[in-house]
């Protein structure tokens, strides 16, 4: 039957088979680079997992005592269609747009409409393992929240599953006519736009959800408001209701859009997107590369002076190829700027919840302890990002090119890894902390403002060097699988828990002026020897590599 | 077999391929030569449907390549410059892919997997993933894979490369068997010596241009040059090579 369903909309059945079989053996399989420590030993996927399996436990727990059943699916469903596309976005944007795939099947007989649904079906088999890992918790909740019974996750998880790919088609039309009516540069640049303004988008509404529950106790007459009836996850809610026997004039017309929306995404994909979609793909790769000239003495200005500074041809030449690479990839540059998008929504949220206090009011006395400590502990959470972004440039399309560390003879990595830490830190970190100083500024004084900057870079320097001693490889020397993002954000909510040490050190920092330069001057010594160990120690890791 | 009629490509102020036309009847084996960049690769890309041309027309056999593309490519055989291949992936799984992507029944694909793969050695790695592979070891696989389906026009883009010395005579005398069981074969080559031997009849593109298009002695002749190398020196570059080494070498020893 699916044969002739597959040979009545011009899709070759056993292409598909082949197609999806091989993409799914490829994205799954574990990976080698190049090196020692290069191979990945649990798929990245499953990290995903785990990190939405999280996220929708603490957004269920903070819905259980507010919310009615409708309530509580309209905010499960905005919640999983926003992070679908969001996985979409960051994660699996390569499981639709492959250019690489022109290379080696651009010759084959394969219709361009077999190709096109070979990578929607991918597509759909790691959207709904992570429905899954969304929908589990919020499926059992809801037996047991105000209006639920034990029909409801049998109800609800079909819907929840439609509603995540209605989004990842949602998506999938985006990319598709982007790729259709702009060039390839373009086409990338619009993309890095559209992702970092989606980790800005997805972070704030995690935080913003449930303060929002919490601060107005939503009702569902507050979901009547009609201009709420336009948006998809409102439909979804009332088709789940309308089917476990909720049959009112309003589900019923619920349901119908639900139907209505996913029937007309369905059709457009097919009958427009999928005929032109391999040519698309085949013109990915027909651009050329850009001058550079006019940007080679503003690099050689700088080469000169850090080699000036640092006497280290090695320091030179890291710094040289991640201030090159953090330039001129777009990959990389997404991934940075999607991490500088976290702190600056965390950012947005402490604004909103007027929660930045002066961290030198905050340490007298008389204050008290927890919240004082939370509002220091923000500049620690938020400098782990300089960490993360360091962790990107580990990653790279071409890291076959790696191979050049390993025959060159490098005497010192870790000065290498250090000429890459400085990039990181002069390209990113400081910017940012410079942003991080204006956002400051508008909240308290800014004398104090510069100084909790100041703070919050040496506490960024001091992780950096901490968290680079465990470096095994050389920069951009392996390959991202789909989920890799995710762990780190994975990472990013974890490690808040781990940084809780710090507390004692800030309290006692921002309690007066002469406390406050003794633990500058002790955190910035804390950086230099970390810095020295990291040095050492990844020089002997990598010299095994 | 294959004809070219005025194909023209350009990228953005680049014209790839500029007004090109030639043929090759079946059963011939035909040299495709230029330097770097001459568009050689565009050609190729354009003859296997990877790449549609701006204007002008190409077909192998029956089939134009742009208005019946699927027909076309069933026709051939592709060993790409690039290597690209699925790396993570065994030859026994890929070859199996592109087996099943041309329809073959699974207990062919099987056969054919086994007895090609053991006349170029690979039988010992046949599942084993093709990361850790070398150049020559995955250029096997490409030269299996492009010819599994039994294809009546290859086209090899320097398929030598990475290859030893007895897997390149072994192609070559496979490519020379080839010809004389009615195949048509277009060879994209640096490697004079080897288009010499192998190949009647040479086309030499440069800078997007057919500047060439005749049999190797006609060539030779007409340019009164001994070699095709210097037949091709002669028509693709004046420079004095003597001259240009002795200044590299100064260059690299200061």
């Amino acid at each position: 039957m699916i044969a002739k369903l597959c040979q009545a909309l011009n899709i070759d059945y056993i292409q598909l088979k082949t197609l999806i079989k091989n993409h799914l053996r490829i994205d799954l399989r574990q990976h080698k680079g190049i090196g020692r420590n290069t191979t990945t030993k649990i798929p990245p996927l499953i990290y995903s997992g785990i990190f939405y399996f999280f996220m929708s436990l603490m957004v269920s727990i903070s819905l259980l005592q507010y919310a009615n059943i409708f309530l509580f699916e309209f905010v499960i469903f905005s919640y999983a269609m926003v992070m679908s596309l969001f996985t979409i976005l960051l994660e699996f944007g390569n499981t639709i747009i492959t250019p690489e795939d022109n290379g080696i099947l651009g010759f084959r007989p394969i219709n361009s409409r077999t190709y096109f649904t070979s990578k929607l079906i991918n597509l759909f088999i790691f959207n709904t393992f992570l429905t899954f890992a969304l929908g589990l918790i919020p499926a059992i909740f809801g037996i047991f929240i105000q209006g639920g019974d034990w029909s409801f996750p049998i109800v609800f998880f079909p819907f929840l599953l439609l509603a995540t790919t209605v989004s990842a088609a949602i998506v999938v039309l985006i990319y598709t006519g982007l790729l259709k009516i702009l060039s390839y540069k373009k086409f990338k640049d619009i993309l890095a736009g559209i992702q970092i303004i989606f980790v800005f988008v997805i972070f704030f509404s995690y935080q913003f959800v449930p303060r929002m529950v919490n601060k107005h106790s939503f009702s569902s007459v507050e979901l009547d408001n009609s201009w709420l009836n336009l948006a998809p996850p409102i439909w979804f809610s009332g088709a789940v209701e309308f089917i476990r026997g909720d049959v009112t004039g309003r589900n019923s017309l619920f349901l119908i859009a639900t139907l209505v929306f996913s029937v007309i995404l369905a059709v457009f994909a097919f009958r427009k997107i999928s005929i032109e979609y391999t040519q698309n793909i085949s013109s990915l790769q027909e651009h050329s590369g850009q001058d550079q000239s006019k940007n080679r003495k503003e690099s050689q200005r700088e080469t000169n002076l850090l080699f000036s500074i640092f006497k280290s041809e090695e320091l030179s030449a890291g710094f040289k190829l991640t201030t090159s690479m953090m330039k001129r990839s777009r990959e990389l540059k997404m991934t940075i700027y999607g991490m500088m998008g976290i702190p600056l929504a965390y950012l947005g949220i402490l604004i909103y919840d007027n929660s930045i206090a002066d961290p030198f009011t905050q340490a007298t006395p008389e204050s008290q302890f927890w919240p004082g400590i939370m509002n220091k502990l923000v500049l620690v959470f938020l400098s782990l990002m300089v960490t993360l972004i360091y962790h990107n440039m580990f990653f790279s399309k071409r890291w076959k090119a790696a191979w050049i560390f390993h025959s060159s003879p490098v005497e010192e990595p870790g000065k290498l890894l250090q000429g890459v830490k400085l990039a990181v830190v002069l390209k990113a970190f400081i910017p940012f902390t410079f942003l991080f100083c204006i956002i400051y500024g508008t909240q308290i004084p800014l004398s104090h403002a510069i100084q909790a900057s100041a703070m919050f870079l040496i506490i960024g320097l001091v992780l950096l060097s901490g968290v680079s001693i465990f470096t095994k490889s050389f920069p951009f020397s392996k390959i991202k699988k789909p989920g890799s993002k995710t762990r780190r954000l994975l990472y990013f909510l974890i490690m808040p828990f781990f940084l809780l040490i710090f507390a004692p050190v800030l309290q006692f920092g921002f309690s007066n002026t002469n406390n406050y330069i003794i633990t500058m001057l002790g955190l910035f010594a804390l950086f230099l020897i970390l810095e020295s160990i990291a040095v050492k120690k990844t020089s002997k890791n990598l010299r095994l590599n | 077999m294959i004809k070219v009629n005025n194909i023209t490509k350009t990228y953005g102020d680049l014209t790839a391929v500029d007004n090109i036309s030639f043929e090759v009847p079946q059963g011939e084996i035909c040299g495709y030569l230029g330097p770097n960049g001459a568009g050689k690769t565009t050609t190729v890309k354009i003859l296997t449907g990877m790449t549609l041309a701006d204007s002008g027309h190409a077909s192998i056999g029956e089939y134009d390549i742009a208005e019946n593309s699927i027909a076309a490519k069933k026709q051939i055989g592709y060993v790409p410059e690039s290597g690209a291949l699925y790396e993570s992936l065994t030859p026994y799984e890929y070859l199996t892919f592109v087996g099943e992507l041309y329809h073959m029944a699974p207990n062919k694909i099987d056969t054919k997997i086994e007895d090609l793969t053991e006349f170029m050695g690979l039988e010992d790695v046949l599942h084993k993933q093709m990361t850790d592979f070398s150049k020559g070891m995955k250029q096997k696989v490409l030269i299996i894979s492009a010819v599994i389906h039994n294809p009546e026009v290859i086209f090899l883009d320097e398929p030598l490369n990475g290859l030893d010395a007895n897997a390149a005579l072994l192609l070559k005398k496979l490519l020379h068997n080839l010809t004389q069981t009615g195949k048509t074969i277009l060879y994209c080559s640096h490697v004079m010596e080897v288009v010499e031997n192998l190949c009647s009849r040479i086309v030499i593109i440069n800078e997007g241009q057919i500047i060439a298009d005749d049999l190797v002695k006609n060539i030779k002749a007409n340019n009164q040059e001994a070699s095709l190398e210097d037949v091709f020196n002669k028509l693709t570059d004046t420079e004095d090579k003597n001259k240009k080494a002795e200044a590299f070498s100064k260059v690299i020893t200061e």
